[in-house]
This record gives C-alpha cells, structure tokens and sequence, in this order.
C-alpha cells in the first residue's frame, strides 16, 4: 500500500522533478552570493573586489534558473533550443527522431558510483595493483558481463600493464599500499624490474 | 606570402623529426580507433590522451591531439556506412545515404566516397586554415583588454546559442564553469574565495579533472546506467574501399565547394563544430544540389556533402584557437588545455613567439589528414575489429586511464576525488540535459574573461560603456547580440512552421 502511494508520488509531480536541477542551482546559487558578500578583502580605491567577478556570475546563473523555474512552471519543458539541437531536429526523419525511450538500469549507476568511490578510498590502503584488480572486475561484471574467466584475465592483466607503462615507462609513483598489501605492490614491481 | 609558405616548409621539416612524426601517427590512430571504438567519443579520446602529454614537449604534445581530431571525424562514418552505427552525432547523416549506398549493395563505393570527402575536405581547411590565420593574427594584435573581453564573451555566448539542449541549461553549464574557475585564492587581494577552509580548494579547481571527469568518467556513468546496451551490428559489414575515379568527383565540384564552405565558416564560429556542419552541409544539398530530389536514397553527393563539411571544420576550429585563444569545440577546448598546461597561452602573440610551433601544427594537419587516408584505406580491416570489444571492458579501461591521467598531474589522490566529484557532475548534466561543453569553456576561459574585465575596468576607471564605444568591442558586442537572439529567432520561426504543418 505505501510503496504503491510512494509510486502515485513520484508519477504526480513530473513539473517538480523536472524543477529539481534548477531549485537545486538556485538554493546553491544564493548560499554561494551570501558567502561572495562576506569575502574578508581590504579594498584599494575605487578596483573591483575579488567578490565583483564570482557575485556577477552568480546573479546571472540565478536569474537563468529564475528563467527557467518560471517558464518550465507555465509552459512545461519547451524551451528554446541551441541552434544544434533544433538543426538536427529539422534534418531526422520522424522515425529517426521519436525513437524508443532509453532503458535504464539505475542499480547498475549506484553500484558503478560506489565502486569508483571505494576504488578511490581504498587505493591509499590495498595499493595500486591489488585495488585496481578488484575494481576492473567488480566494474566489468557490473556492466553486465558474464564470462568470469575473461572478466578475471582482463583484470590482472589490465592492473599488470598499467602498473608498468605508469611505474616503468611514465616513472609515475603510484601508491604501494599498507601491509599487508604492500609486500604484493614490492613483489610485483621486483618482478617487472621497476625500482 | 611568400614567407608563410618559407615558414610552412619549416612546418613540414619540424613534423617529420622522428618524436613529431611518431605522436602524428600515433595521433591518427588512436583518434580513428577512438571513432570506431563503442561507448567513445571523439572528445573524451582526446580528453584521455591529454594526461599522457604531461612528459612531453609541446610540439608533439599538441601534434597528437591535433591528429587524433583530425582522423577522429572519419572514423565515425565507416561504422556509420558499414553498421549503421553513427560513431559521433556528425556521422548521422552519413547514415541517410551512406548506408542507403552499402545496403543497395556498394559498400566500397560509399566508404571511397567518404574517405575521399575527408580527404578533401581536410585539405581544403589546411589551405585555409593557413591563409586564415595570419590575417587574423594581425586584427588580433591591435586588440586591448575591452576587445580581450569581447572576444571572449562571443566565444561564450556562440557556444552557448550554437550547441546542444536548451538556451537555458547551457548558460546555467556556462556559469557553473566560470563559478568553477573562481574557486581559490584570488591572484589580486589573495583572498580565498568558495573554499570553505580545505586545502585542496585553496589551489583552486584545475580544468583537467572537470574535463576528464565530465567527459570521461561522466559519460561512462551515462552508459553503465543503460547497461551498456550496444546497439546490434546490421549490414552484412563487407570491407573494402574503392576510391572514386577524378572524372566522377568532378561532377561533384559543387557538393564539394558548397560543403568545404559551410564546413570552414561552422569552424571558425565557436560553438558551430563539425555536427552542426554536417547536417548544414547536407541541407544546403537538399535545396541547391543538382540531385537533390534523390538525396536520402543512397547517392553520392549525400555522402561527400556531410563528411567534406565535418572534416573541413577542424581547420576552422585551428583559427580562433590560435589566434585568438577561443576553442570553438570540446576538441578544442582540450588542445588550448594541452597548451596551458605546456605554459603555452594561444593568441597573436604566438605568431611571434612560438612560430615554429604553429607552423609544425599547420603542417600535421595537411600531413594528418593524408595519413588519415592511408589509415582509412589500408587498415579499414583491423579498425573495424575493435567494434566488436565489449563495451563494459572498454569503459572500465576508460575510467582507469580517467582516474590515472588525473593523479598523473600532481601524483596526489585528492585530484581523484575531482575527478568522482565532477563525473557525478558530468552524470547529472547528461541526465538533466544540460550540455557539458559550455562548463569545460568557462571553466577553461572563466580566468580569462575575468583579468580582461577587470583589467578593463581598472584602465578605464569603471566605465563599462568603453565595451560598446570602442569600435572593434563594438562590433563584436554586437555579434554577441545576434549569437544570443538568434536561436530565440529561430525557435520562433520553427514552431510557427510547425504549428503550420498540423493545422
């Protein structure tokens, strides 16, 4: 009964989702113009104040999302658009133009996110080899690609060969790890002749 | 004259020392398998190679960049022709009767036609490019502050009017990315601005991660959330090119001077790239083309119109970028980050400064665009080998050569974390429809447009009217006024059309 509510919900206010981005802009918009105003400067003679620059851009931005807030509460979602779209808006047969709506998987986005963060978190601790392993074939079956051996191949040979292009031929330094992950990064640099 | 074409000669001598040459070829193949690849595009290729450009002088460094723009707008159109699967959006109309063409059975006529038009095309815009530039550096060079910030503010405003989705999401993009460029301590007063007391903000937000972010990581985002659905390969993908006789293609002297035209003026206009020029070019052929009536049925004059103009607006892009500092497209928007980040500002002074460079990069684009030929006509097998690599195991390398570009910089993990922050960013905008390119431009341009403002106000004790009463500001306000209505204009007219058509 609740979820069917919450699913009511979401199919009542289309013109507030479609809202959102721009109450979203405009609320970060006007907190940003309070903090430009309180910029700490000592003002020499009549130049502009380093608050001039960013306070100008950010008028412009709240009024385009005023704009954009009004016209989209009156009118809907058209708007006027680039010279682009509206090109090739012109040129695409009609088949061609009201093509099928994009499947979309929003769990696989989530978990896509996540692993890019965890990857991220985690390089300083697990090291570059053993974490970026991990993340290439966490990324790969999430994208929806079954076969195990190839994911499991591609992944220590991807980590193996970006590990010596980066560390052997860029001499980047990328992180090592903590122990225990950090006698595999040793080993393995040992191996392919990277000091 | 005759000494552009003495410093060209140097040009081509500069581009064929071995390090050049190698990251000209390197350039064009990567940039045609960055076409042909699934889920890339040509940009975010250009995007990945920038990192990679860190340890190298400059020259090579913006010769690859430059190739791989140059070879990735023909890459596009053989998986349009073979697959009727359109590598970047300006391969679309290649699909009317490219593909029409190699259905109809003469798919090595249709992939000669387009290799051809590219050909050509690219050597019409080197041509041009050339002769363009040094012009255009002249006017440049007796430019102050107020035209500075004229000029810029056109950049701005074209890209805005003449790119994707909505006048209003594209503005918003804009002045996000020119907020973006404020973050920091500021240079004059050494005040921090929006950096609510990190660190990491205080050396404010460098373009790389917001670019790579936004159009690497971001666009894999946008694919993984619809699984990575590949459309399924059509056409029964026979591969070979017949390139078609002289005689034949000069028949065709009008589609190709009509479309070189229209290819080299969406060039140089920032913000007009190689898709608008595309689906112009073969609009104009729809109405002045002498088989107009057949177009869309698989003739050759629907091929050559689209891929000549795509092609020819690389060399149009070149000349604002050099000139003047404005890039008119993502691509260029990357080579200006790739000179930047080489302590290399584009703009007349270049001309004087760093001749041999811009003469080396003239150069590789007239011996870029043959290699794209040779490239296109003998490794057209191998190429299309690559279409076949899953999606899934593509995008993860992408997002890897993302986050490892970006730590390359600095070797500091908190550029990653910009780079997550600014792909989520990059999400969004797809998702919302917000186009990215105005971000990139104003976070890239935003300090620019911000010292020839204040500048200007500074020398002229405040008066912002000296923007409308010098006569070369003037003339440029003006162009910025005819960028921003005419969409508007436009609009207005396409929905009385339309409303004509129903009733």
């Amino acid at each position: 009964m609740a979820a069917h509510a919450r699913k009511r919900d979401l199919h009542v206010n289309p013109r507030l989702r479609a809202l959102l981005p721009y109450l979203l802009v405009l609320a970060a918009a006007a907190v940003l113009s309070y903090k430009a105003m309180h910029f700490g400067y000592t003002p020499r003679g009549d130049r502009p104040g380093p608050d001039v620059w960013p306070r100008a851009i950010l008028a412009l931005m709240i009024v385009a999302c005023v704009v954009r807030i009004v016209s989209l509460s009156l009118k809907g979602p058209d708007d006027t658009d680039g010279v682009l779209d509206s090109v090739i808006g012109d040129a695409l047969p009609d088949a061609e133009r009201d093509a099928a709506p994009v499947k979309r998987f929003p769990l696989l986005l989530v978990t896509g996110v996540a692993l890019t963060i965890a990857y991220v978190a985690l390089l300083g601790t697990l090291g570059f080899f053993c974490d970026t392993v991990l993340y290439i074939a966490a990324l790969i079956r999430t994208g929806r690609y079954r076969r195990w051996p190839v994911i499991v191949a591609v992944a220590f040979a991807g980590a193996l060969a970006f590990m010596f292009v980066f560390m052997k031929v860029v001499y980047l330094s990328l992180p090592i790890g903590t122990p225990p992950f950090e006698a595999i990064s040793l080993a393995l640099m040992r191996l392919l002749g990277i000091r | 004259m005759l000494e552009v074409l003495q410093h060209l000669a140097g040009g081509f001598v500069h581009v064929l020392a071995p390090v050049n040459f190698m990251a000209l070829a390197v350039g064009l193949i990567v940039g045609m398998l960055v076409a042909v690849l699934p889920g890339l595009t040509l940009v975010m290729g250009v995007v990945l190679a920038l990192p990679f450009t860190y340890g190298m002088s400059i020259t090579p460094s913006i010769i690859l960049l430059t190739a791989m723009y140059v070879s990735g707008t023909y890459g596009g159109a053989i998986t349009s022709i073979l697959f009727r699967i359109p590598g970047e959006p300006m391969d679309v109309p290649l699909l009317w009767d490219g593909f029409a063409m190699a259905r109809a059975g003469d798919p090595a006529q249709a992939l000669g036609w387009t290799l051809f038009a590219a050909l050509t095309g690219g050597l019409i815009t080197a041509t041009i490019m050339v002769a363009l530039a040094v012009p255009f550096a002249k006017v440049a060079l007796t430019f102050d502050s107020p035209e500075y910030f004229a000029v810029v503010l056109f950049g701005f405003t074209s890209v805005v009017a003449l790119g994707g989705g909505s006048l209003g999401n594209a503005f918003i993009s804009l002045f996000f990315g020119m907020l973006v460029s404020t973050v920091g301590v500021d240079e004059i007063y050494g005040v921090d601005r929006f950096t609510f007391g990190s660190e990491v903000l205080r050396d404010g937000i460098g373009y790389l991660p917001v670019m790579v972010g936004a159009y690497g990581l971001g666009e894999v985002l946008v694919r993984l959330e619809q699984g990575f659905a590949s459309p399924p390969l059509s056409g029964d993908g026979k591969i070979a090119t017949r390139i078609p006789r002289l005689a034949e293609a000069w028949k065709l002297r009008g589609t190709f001077a009509r479309a070189s035209f229209v290819g080299v003026l969406c060039g140089i206009v920032p913000g007009a790239g190689a898709t608008i020029a595309s689906f112009v070019a073969y609009g104009v052929e729809g109405q002045y083309g002498k088989r107009r009536a057949q177009l869309g049925s698989g003739i050759a004059e629907g091929i050559v119109a689209p891929q000549v103009a795509s092609t020819a607006s690389v060399g149009g892009h070149m000349v604002p970028l050099l000139t003047l500092g404005i890039p008119g497209s993502g691509a260029t928007a990357v080579i200006l980050g790739a000179f930047l980040l080489h302590g290399v500002q584009p703009g007349p002074q270049i001309f004087q400064t760093q001749s041999a460079l811009v003469y080396a990069i003239f150069a590789s684009v007239f011996l870029g665009v043959i290699g794209m030929g040779l490239l296109g006509y003998f490794a057209i097998r191998p190429l299309i080998k690559v279409l076949y690599l899953p999606e899934a195991i593509v995008s993860v390398f992408v997002v890897l050569f993302c986050l490892i570009g970006a730590y390359s910089e600095h070797n500091n993990i908190s550029d990653l974390w910009m780079i997550v922050v600014f792909g989520i960013v990059g999400y969004l905008f797809e998702r919302w429809r917000f186009p990215i390119a105005p971000m990139v431009l104003g976070c890239i341009l935003g300090p620019v447009a911000e010292t020839s403002f204040l500048t200007t106000m500074i020398s002229y004790r405040n008066d912002w009217t000296v923007f409308f009463t010098r006569p070369v500001s003037a003339a440029v306000m003006a162009l910025t006024a005819i960028a921003l209505f005419y969409p508007l204009f436009r609009g207005v007219r396409r929905r009385r059309r339309l409303a004509l058509a129903h009733s």
